[in-house]
């Protein structure tokens, strides 16, 4: 933006011709059911701007000055259709209500650049937006600049924008963006464009109300579960019951005893039955009796899971990590401890279950899902219906949830199947105990740490040994982010490797483990796990040896001025000593380049660990939206909060034994703390460059189970050994 | 068979043993009450029969017969509800959103008793699950409104 000179003269007539025929010239109009988000197909209609994979194909002006952007991310409760909305809006100089945002069709202009495929997740939603709309946004800026200032015959420097349209202050004329966006799309985009300093930011950097909350409370947000098609049947499945089950094969009469009208569609491992309505789909597959083939994973059970685990421990292994000397370490050891844990596999269980409506033509194949990998989607329905992915289009819905649970594609595969066999559009609803009983699980895990320590009782070598299956097996290839590595899983230890403890001589080994549960990607991956085993340790180490356990974490972390800064933020949290009869604990992990601490107070009514308030510290390298980030902080602690007093899956014969929300408890608002959020100051230099800052969508979950455990040790003496938390 | 839903009177062709849930959504359209499990235990699906807030998935609609029947949708004209979503947006509660319809419905009827329950008593009974966590929002909300 600039001041302007005002001694150009401008032709008053010019300007009046010059806007009249903007007005005729009708750029980018979007079609009513587009503006929804509900129907976005191919690439963004309207118009044919001189450069369509530019700023264009992200943001899009009408003539009546309407705008709309594109999303590259699934909406699934973190808030990024908000931040779109916020970053173009920031960089136009109008308000984010003014912009309407659209999910992205598959295209690889919409790839995330940290995956190489549209995939939301890896906490990089933020991180990859704001360089990409950025970079858009302002190149728009300069194009209705430049329109104007040609209409105007001034310099662009000579203009400014604001509030929509573009301003000549020496002769207080204006210009809206419809009636400059014709001419601005045929200008070519400029090769460099500044995007505003963090300093000029007006939006960006502050609270911003969510332009998807009113909606969402008056029952009106779409999501995937809410999609509807003329002719449109209702479905619901049965999955074998073990994974990698076949079907053998299923009898459809009982069904059709319950409804005459229903559908049943036998797969390869599943059954679909199709009605009117998913109450008698329900109904009528509750009847069927299906015989399975149970497949390989039959007599898996929970103590087989622990077995596998635990043998894993003690056999061969590779190295992730090792830093610092061994020679020189060991020569310090006056004593070694063996810290021993495990974790149990855990559901996703977002409230909306997985679903998908898809529509088979004969020249094309729609998909309507919460999906969070729409490349994996549209690549999974082709392959299954053998068309080419160019016949398949991929609407993403608002998710209801995810954490994960939506990486899997095959609901919608499913739904695809079952569409074709009946001939009509077909809406498939997995029932709450098919997503419990056939997700892909965090894996088990289980860890040993050998700590050697020195005479003075301080910790000096740490080795530490992962055992949990490989997740480089889980999901097609587009998740990845690129072909397989050799080597160790870096998933497997991630948050372990690299820690930021600083040891004479640490080794982070990983044994895979063989185990016949379909595993996947569940908010925080490595770190939901290893979090707890490094940071309940620490504290274990330092009560042991009579140490404080934050002055012990701060001598390790005494090279790592972030890691301190975080520390030292959330203890000075606490205002007041426990009450009598509270117990407190901290921990500090560092995932998705951000840091977080976590400090909370428990007691234990009953001898069960009641959690009374958090106190959470971050830094995120700075804040895009505080109060988004503040959210995400709470809902992880929630999420890890429910894993670390309920969560767990068991298996008996290879069949998941938890089906419903009864049995796989997720944490209720009464057993819930308060919570207070502190987003330290990040550098702004971090935050310019969105790949340098920290994600927070799932940094918010590991820090917690330990923080809970080492209160719990605080509490009892007594160290947890085992997720979810028994006390006997 | 004839329901009163959000003050205006449906017809309905579906069988007596059909979830009011389904009944909602697949033969009135009103999809902003949610599927959630299925068994009324996480609460997406809370609607209001005569003023009580209920699972819509265990209610059959054979057994809703006469009764005032209402929905997240219903907004027009009523205080109480308006004064709950904008708490819901002062405190800036929703996530992803989804249980938030059946969040709003159990505030809502919680807020309609008389007495009012204390805040200790009602987030005891706001037992609607939330995934996301939003559970701290809701207690500044409903404390807000409490306390109003």
């Amino acid at each position: 933006m600039s001041g302007i000179t005002g001694e150009r003269a401008v032709s008053r007539r010019w300007v009046l011709r010059g806007g009249a025929a903007a007005g005729c010239v009708a750029l980018g109009c979007f079609p009513a059911e587009e503006a929804t988000g509900e129907s976005v197909e191919g690439k963004p209609t309207g118009g044919a701007p001189a450069d369509p994979a530019g700023p264009w194909a992200w943001i899009r002006i009408a003539a009546d000055g309407g705008i709309a952007a594109y999303s590259a991310f699934t909406e699934m409760g973190q808030g990024i259709h908000t931040l779109v909305a916020t970053i173009v809006a920031e960089e136009l100089e109008v308000e984010p209500a003014a912009v309407a945002v659209l999910p992205a069709p598959v295209d690889p202009l919409y790839d995330n650049p940290f995956f190489g495929s549209q995939v939301t997740g890896a906490s990089t939603s933020a991180r990859a937006a704001l360089p990409a709309l950025q970079t858009a946004a302002a190149a728009l800026r300069a194009m209705l600049l430049a329109a104007a200032a040609e209409r105007w015959r001034c310099a662009p420097a000579d203009c400014f924008a604001r509030d929509g349209a573009i301003h000549h202050p020496g002769s207080g004329m204006t210009f809206g963006y419809g009636e400059l966006a014709a001419a601005a799309s045929r200008l070519p985009t400029p090769r460099s464009t500044a995007v505003k300093a963090p300093g000029d930011w007006r939006l960006l950097g502050r609270p911003q109300p969510r332009i998807d909350s009113p909606a969402k409370i008056r029952g009106t947000a779409r999501f995937g579960i809410d999609v509807e098609l003329p002719e449109m049947l209702m479905g619901s499945v049965v999955n074998a019951p073990v994974a990698g089950g076949r079907l053998q094969w299923v009898d459809p009469a009982p069904a059709l005893a319950i409804d005459s009208g229903v559908v049943v569609v036998p797969l390869e491992d599943a059954v679909v039955v199709l009605a009117e309505s998913f109450w008698t789909a329900e109904r009528a597959i509750a009847a069927l009796s299906p015989q399975w083939d149970q497949g390989p994973a039959a007599g898996l059970d929970s103590r087989e899971i622990t077995t596998r685990l635990q043998s894993a421990l003690a056999g061969p292994a590779v190295t992730a990590e090792e830093v610092g000397d061994a020679s020189a370490a060991a020569a310090q050891v006056a004593r070694t401890l063996r810290l021993d844990y495990e974790v149990p596999p855990l559901a996703h269980a977002a409230i909306e279950p997985p679903n998908a409506t898809v529509r088979v033509a004969p020249d094309r194949i729609e998909i309507w899902a919460p999906t969070q990998a729409p490349t994996a989607a549209r690549a999974a329905v082709a392959e299954a219906l053998s068309r080419p992915v160019r016949d398949v289009l991929v609407h993403t819905t608002l998710a209801g949830g995810s954490f994960g649970r939506n990486l899997d594609t095959r609901v919608l595969v499913q739904a695809a199947l079952a569409a074709r066999a009946a001939g009509r559009p077909v809406k498939l609803i997995w029932p709450r105990p098919q997503d419990i009983r056939h997700d892909n699980y965090r894996p088990p895990a289980a860890c040993r740490i050998e700590v050697g320590l020195d005479r003075t009782g301080f910790p000096v070598r740490w080795v530490q040994r992962i055992a949990v299956p490989d997740l480089r097996g889980a999901g097609a290839s587009y998740l990845r982010g690129g072909p397989p590595t050799a080597g160790p899983d870096p998933e497997a230890v991630e948050g372990a490797a690299s820690h930021p403890y600083r040891f004479l001589y640490r080794r982070v080994d990983w044994a895979d483990v063989a185990i016949n549960l379909p595993v996947g990607w569940w908010r925080s991956v490595g770190h939901s796990f290893n979090a707890w085993f490094i940071e309940h340790a620490v504290d274990e180490i330092a009560r042991g040896q009579g140490l404080d356990p934050t002055a012990l974490r701060r001598r390790l972390l005494r090279s790592e001025p972030r890691c301190l800064a975080v520390l030292d933020a959330v203890e000075a949290m606490w205002h007041a000593p426990p009450a009598s009869g509270h117990f407190r604990g901290t921990a500090l992990h560092v995932s998705f380049g951000s840091v977080v601490a976590q400090s909370l107070e428990i007691s234990l009514p009953a001898g069960r660990p009641r959690v009374h308030h958090v106190n959470c510290a971050v830094d995120c390298g700075g804040a895009l939206d505080p109060d988004a980030v503040a959210a995400q902080m709470e809902g992880g602690i929630v999420f890890g909060l429910t894993a670390a007093l309920h969560g767990s899956i068991s298996l008996r014969h290879g069949q998941v034994q938890e089906g419903n929300l009864d049995a796989y408890r997720l944490l209720a608002l009464a057993e819930s703390p308060t919570v207070d959020v502190l987003i330290l100051p990040g550098p702004q230099a971090l935050v310019t460059d969105g790949h340098e800052a920290g994600g927070v969508g799932e940094a918010g979950v590991p820090p917690v189970a330990p923080a809970l455990c080492n209160a719990v040790l605080a509490a009892t003496g007594r160290a947890v050994r085992r997720l979810p938390i028994r006390l006997t | 068979m004839d329901l009163l839903v959000n003050g205006i009177r449906r017809s309905v062709d579906a069988p007596p043993d059909k979830p009011l849930l389904w009944v909602l959504r697949e033969d009135l359209g009103l999809t902003g009450t949610k599927f959630g499990c299925g068994i009324g235990r996480c609460g997406a699906c809370t609607v209001h029969l005569d003023g009580l807030a209920v699972p819509s998935c265990m209610i059959p609609l054979g057994s809703v017969t006469g009764l005032a029947i209402t929905t997240i949708e219903f907004v027009a004209g009523d205080q109480r509800m308006a004064r709950v979503q904008q708490a819901w947006l002062d405190h800036r509660v929703s996530q992803c959103g989804y249980c938030q319809p059946g969040m709003i419905m159990s505030a809502l009827g919680l807020l309609g008793e008389s007495p009012q329950p204390s805040m200790e008593a009602a987030a005891a009974r706001l037992d609607v699950l939330c995934r996301c966590g939003s559970y701290p929002r809701v207690v500044k909300a409903l404390r807000a409104l409490l306390e109003s």
